[in-house]
């Protein structure tokens, strides 16, 4: 009877101390597994654009900048945080707005979805850029 | 009932439990050390040079690594070709070779990405028809309102394109200073077009 009490007990042990090195086994799994991981900021007014590179093939620089940061304006006026935005599709060239870029927004983790109308003009290569921005 | 007046049936039986508990972890445990040491996939990347590769935001030097397995986005891009976007699954002790179908860029998005817009109201530049030259290093298109001759090169040491001939205040507008064929294409096309 005392030898089972015993036998009882050094598994608890045991147990309890696999039960430790389990839970370092998947922390350190989680710490490997997290090298290309996406990032997740948290939300702000200043969400990271995934694919930037989508944009930045149609706009000049400048007017790339200056589309962000009316976004940001956009997002820090109308009280929305988000912890990114991504573009669904491609940007268009829209005629009958005047040739302007658009495309649409999509502002996860809420699923928002905002149309977006950049028009640039040209001054003897001066750029000005206009952003237009609705839900 | 204290302990010791258990009878050793509950005993036995709660042992065997514990051993089998005990082999389930010593297994998890197993698993996951395996896991984490050779628990990946690996990625070949078969894409030209001079491109840029993110994977999930990060930037990618390599051309062949080893990865989780999973779904991660890739992004592709470069001065020379249409962003390319796709998500990738990574397969456990797979290999994957990614070699997408790059277009080369079009005439409208570097157009668009340099020079903007045709004047203060004409919008955004579209080029056409577009002619190639020198291994795709320049171009020349008509854009409206005009016609207005646009001719735009990659600048290999900038990495980026840049007009060679616009016939618009704040551009370069002197053909003897592109090459001889381009010039000569755009002396044609305005022969062309003054014609009627």
């Amino acid at each position: 009877m005392l030898e089972d009490r015993r036998r009882f007990n050094r598994r608890i042990v045991v147990l309890g101390v696999l039960i430790v090195a389990l839970i370092i086994c998947i922390v350190f799994y989680d710490m490997r597994s997290n090298v290309f991981s996406l990032a997740q900021p948290p939300a702000s007014y200043y969400p990271t654009l995934t694919n930037s590179a989508i944009l930045q093939n149609w706009l000049p620089k400048s007017s790339y900048q200056y589309t962000i940061s009316q976004i940001d304006n956009y997002l820090k006026s109308n009280n929305i945080h988000a912890s990114s935005m991504t573009i669904k599709g491609s940007v268009t060239i829209n005629e009958i707005n005047g040739g302007s870029y658009d495309f649409t927004l999509l502002l996860e983790p809420q699923n928002q979805v905002y149309h977006v109308s950049v028009k640039i003009s040209n001054s003897s290569g001066i750029i000005s850029t206009t952003v237009s921005i609705g839900s | 009932m204290d302990n010791n007046s258990q009878p050793p049936t509950q005993y036995h039986l709660s042992i065997l439990l514990l051993n089998l508990v005990i082999a389930v972890v010593v297994g998890v445990c197993a698993v996951l050390i395996f896991l984490t040491i050779s628990g990946y996939g690996s990625l070949q990347l078969d894409l030209p040079n001079n491109v840029s590769v993110l994977i999930n935001n990060h930037v990618i030097t390599s051309n062949s690594f080893k990865m989780r397995p999973g779904n991660y986005q890739i992004i592709v891009t470069s001065p020379l070709i249409n962003p390319y976007e796709e998500n990738l699954n990574i397969g456990l002790f797979r290999t994957t070779v990614f070699k997408p179908n790059l277009q080369q860029r079009s005439a409208n998005a570097i157009a668009s990405s340099v020079i903007g817009a045709i004047g203060t109201g004409g919008g955004a530049p579209q080029p056409g028809p577009v002619q190639w030259f020198n291994n795709n290093t320049w171009f020349v298109g008509v854009v409206s309102p005009g016609p207005l001759y646009l001719a735009m090169y990659y600048d290999n040491t900038q990495q980026q394109w840049a007009v060679g001939y616009y016939d618009v205040a704040g551009y370069p507008s002197d053909l003897s200073k592109i090459p001889v064929n381009v010039a000569t294409y755009i002396e044609n096309l305005e022969a062309q077009y003054a014609g009627g």
